[in-house]
């Protein structure tokens, strides 16, 4: 064990070092490790807690180009930054400020990281990576947090403005025009005086409006610029100078129309969308569903906006969709197309955005609403006359009774495949996350959970609950990204931590993440970064030894494939968890139904009371996924609802 | 004057012309057109997932068809069995009535040429609006409910569902 001024540092003493500990994660909770493991010498370095309990040294002039950033940042309350060394001067100056950051294995999972906090927490996040091979490490990323809507701001290095075009040394790329596409504004910086100007550029574009990504690249002529003082920069202005808090509000007439159509309709369902979360609309809605008994769906990169136990919530009542006569999108930043949604072909259709040039794309609507999504709930709250539909709630009700029934079946058949074979069907691993997260004596509003993987995923989403916003980070939402899931688990669970924004009642609660094999590959180096930390979380990987297309390759399968199923095939009965053993976390192997949900509870109570990952490999077998031989096989879903991730 | 009596639009084919085309301009389709054809109307229309559907209304017999709406289905095959039965029960007196297609209103059956597979409606009060609705209505319910049960391959070889 490595000696150090500070005495030996273990995992076990790290944790009891209480002020270092609040300072990395704040657990509640936290004491020191009841076990410890005797098979490796893993160290967290003493220079890990050591630095994460300096105070926090805001820059004063004279300043650099990246202190001037870093001050802005904290004055805009940017919630965290997530990075893998390079951009130095960048990240060191945000660290410096006091803004929560962590350092992990890739700038791509890093990246995700970023994604998977804003989504729980509708907060404004950073990612940061070195120029060239760090930067370009992201983009898978940047697309992912772009498709979501998340308002990150990627941040990277880029090398000299001088020196452009020359190689010289490495690492040289043109970054603005590789992000083209998957940001909302994006800017390479080149005039140092203006490096304060165009920070509040980013945070205007950030928290305004739809949010999306902001790249901002730092050459070393305005990272490395020294200011004496706020004259020798062009720009010096305080927030409330270069922009404004205040949000489009509905025009009287047109809620006046909207509340009409909603009181005229039989069956009226609110989709709530990523705008209602991060406009913190939840009161809002909740007031109005109620006044109107105006069911709601959710749909968007994370759930909880509307609890899935409410009696007008239809997240698990997917029958009931095609009931409705008036659908009232909100904050549906991601459109679906006709036939995406599973609606009546004759309802009728509001749209309330912040962004009037997107409404009626996709889908045709009969009223379009330009607002804050929060301002127009309230709006339409006031504007609504009281009214109760007990036939639409009865109507919901049975919908969501017949999914569950469906959800028992599903079970039921797992059971029976499970026993057949030897291996863990993927109802089984389902049900026992439904029955230890809402079923038991924790707190069913308590655990954020990261719903990531590809075929695992049709079984789990059917089973995981959101009862209070930000519960839920839907991993793979419309970009289709199967690999961060382990990344997204870095940022929710350092989120949760942090107790960040409507994560904060459940601080230091571990997070559970749901992936599959083939996504583990992308993302588990990131085991490292969640025991470095020490945050607690309880990854399930669902292994059935193939990526989850695996038929599309079968040999003599859907167009007389030959030679290409070893494409989709990995060797069987891979040790995922002796990964998570190798990076500084348990590992359970589970191959049996019946162990599934002890190992569960068991990984939930060590990361709830040690602080310590594990990562629980499902031994499955990739033939579950056939219909016929193992019914129901792999799952198609409806949108939108607890099941939907395209849209 | 028999001769001339196709040109001549019936009044029903009119009528469900006119539902349908309400349709296209509120946007429920990507694109219309008609014609009247072998003493039918014949529509053709892009529709839920991009695909093209054929609606043909029979004036004499009150039908609205749904021409080769499901591709590539053996008639003893379990989807054809299992549609059928989805067909049935959606008269189901237990169902709501905005779901329920009312017997005494409207008949529904299939037909398989060759594993392509139609959909048919047919009027028995003569209802023309309550028969564009509900057959559009159940057409939907086909595809965004029936068809999202354990058809997952069958989905993705005919109608390219994603596999991401």
């Amino acid at each position: 064990m490595k000696k150090t001024a500070a005495g030996p540092v273990s995992r076990r003493n790290f944790v009891a070092k209480g002020a270092v500990a609040a300072a990395v994660a704040a657990g509640a909770g936290a004491r020191a490790s009841q076990t410890e493991r005797h098979d490796s010498n893993i160290q967290i370095p003493s220079e890990v807690p050591a630095s994460l309990g300096e105070d926090s040294r805001p820059a004063e002039f004279p300043m650099t180009g990246a202190q001037v950033f870093a001050k802005a940042c904290k004055q805009e309350g940017l919630a965290a930054l997530f990075c893998a060394p390079g951009n130095y001067v960048v990240i060191n100056a945000i660290a410096s400020e006091g803004i929560p950051s962590y350092g992990g294995r890739t700038e791509g999972m890093m990246c995700a990281a970023a994604d998977g906090f804003a989504r729980v927490t509708g907060e404004v996040v950073a990612a940061s990576g070195t120029e060239g091979p760090g930067f370009t490490n992201m983009i898978m990323n940047v697309a992912a947090a772009n498709a979501a809507r998340s308002p990150v701001l990627v941040l990277a290095s880029n090398m000299t403005l001088g020196l452009e075009d020359t190689e010289h040394a490495i690492q040289r790329v043109y970054q603005q025009p590789t992000t083209e596409g998957m940001k909302k504004y994006g800017k390479r910086l080149i005039n140092p005086e203006r490096v304060h100007e165009y920070a509040g550029y980013a945070f205007r574009q950030l928290k305004s409006g739809v949010p999306r990504p902001v790249h901002l690249d730092f050459p070393g002529e305005v990272a490395r610029q020294r200011f004496e003082s706020a004259e020798e920069l062009r720009y010096f202005y305080g927030k409330s100078k270069y922009r404004t808090d205040s949000r489009p509000h509905p025009s009287a007439k047109k809620i006046a129309k909207a509340a009409a159509m909603i009181d005229r309709a039989e069956r009226p369902i609110i989709v709530a969308s990523a705008g209602v979360f991060y406009s913190r609309a939840w009161d809002a809605l909740k007031v109005l569903a109620e006044q109107g008994d105006v069911a709601v769906v959710e749909s968007g990169p994370s759930r909880g906006h509307f609890a899935d136990d409410h009696p007008l919530s239809a997240n698990t009542a997917p029958d009931a969709l095609l009931s409705a006569d008036l659908v009232v999108l909100v904050g549906q930043y991601c459109m679906p197309n006709i036939g995406e949604y599973s609606f009546d072909p004759d309802a009728t259709y509001i749209r309330i955005d912040p962004d009037a040039a997107d409404i009626g794309r996709n889908l045709p609507i009969d009223l379009g609403i330009v607002s804050c999504e929060k301002a127009a709930l309230e709006a339409l709250a006031e504007a609504l006359p009281e009214r109760k539909r007990p036939a639409w709630r009865d109507e919901l009700a049975a919908a969501r009774a017949a999914f569950e029934t469906e959800n028992d079946e599903h079970y039921r058949l797992g059971v029976g495949h499970s026993e057949q074979t030897g291996c863990v069907h993927p109802a089984v691993i389902a049900k026992g996350i439904d029955d230890l997260l809402y079923q038991g004596d924790i707190p069913k509003e308590q655990t954020t959970v990261i719903s990531g993987g590809y075929g695992i995923a049709r079984y789990t989403r059917r089973r995981i609950r959101a009862y209070r916003p930000g519960q839920v980070c839907n991993g793979a939402y419309q970009y289709g990204a199967i690999g961060p899931d382990v990344g997204y688990t870095v940022g929710v669970g350092a989120a949760v931590q942090q107790g960040t924004g409507p994560q904060a009642p459940y601080r230091g609660a571990p997070v559970l993440a749901v992936t599959g094999d083939a996504g583990f590959a992308y993302s588990g180096m990131e085991i490292e970064t969640l025991s470095k930390y020490r945050i607690p979380a309880v990854v399930v990987v669902y292994n059935n030894n193939a990526w989850g297309v695996w038929r599309s390759g079968e040999s003599g399968g859907r167009s007389d494939t030959a030679r290409a199923q070893h494409m989709y095939l990995f060797q069987e009965n891979l040790r995922y968890e002796k990964i998570g053993e190798a990076l500084g976390a348990r590992g359970e192997y589970v191959t049996a139904a019946a162990d599934f949900l002890p190992a569960l509870k068991r990984s939930y109570d060590i990361a709830a009371r040690e602080r310590i990952s594990t990562v629980i490999n499902c031994q499955s077998i990739k033939e579950f996924s056939s219909a016929r031989d193992y019914p129901p096989g792999h799952l198609q879903k409806v949108e939108p609802g607890c099941m939907a991730y395209y849209h | 004057m028999h001769g001339l009596l196709p040109l001549m639009p019936n009044p029903a084919e009119t009528a469900i012309e006119a539902l349908l085309r309400d349709r296209a301009r509120r946007g429920v389709f990507r694109s219309f057109a008609s014609r009247r054809a072998w003493g039918r109307l014949d529509c053709s229309l892009v529709w839920l997932r991009e695909q093209p559907v054929r609606i043909l209304f029979d004036a004499r017999r009150s039908t609205l068809e749904f021409r080769d709406l499901l591709p590539n289905l053996d008639f003893r095959s379990p989807l054809y069995r299992d549609l059928k039965l989805f067909l049935k029960g959606r008269s189901d007196a237990g169902l709501p009535v905005h779901r329920r297609l009312d017997p005494d209103r409207v008949k529904v059956r299939s037909t398989n040429r060759k594993g392509s597979v139609s959909v048919v409606l047919e009027s028995v009060d003569g209802e023309w609006d309550y028969l564009v609705s509900k057959g559009l209505k159940l057409v939907n319910e086909i595809f965004l409910g029936f068809l999202r049960g354990p058809y997952y391959e069958y989905m993705v070889e005919n109608f390219q569902e994603p596999e991401d």
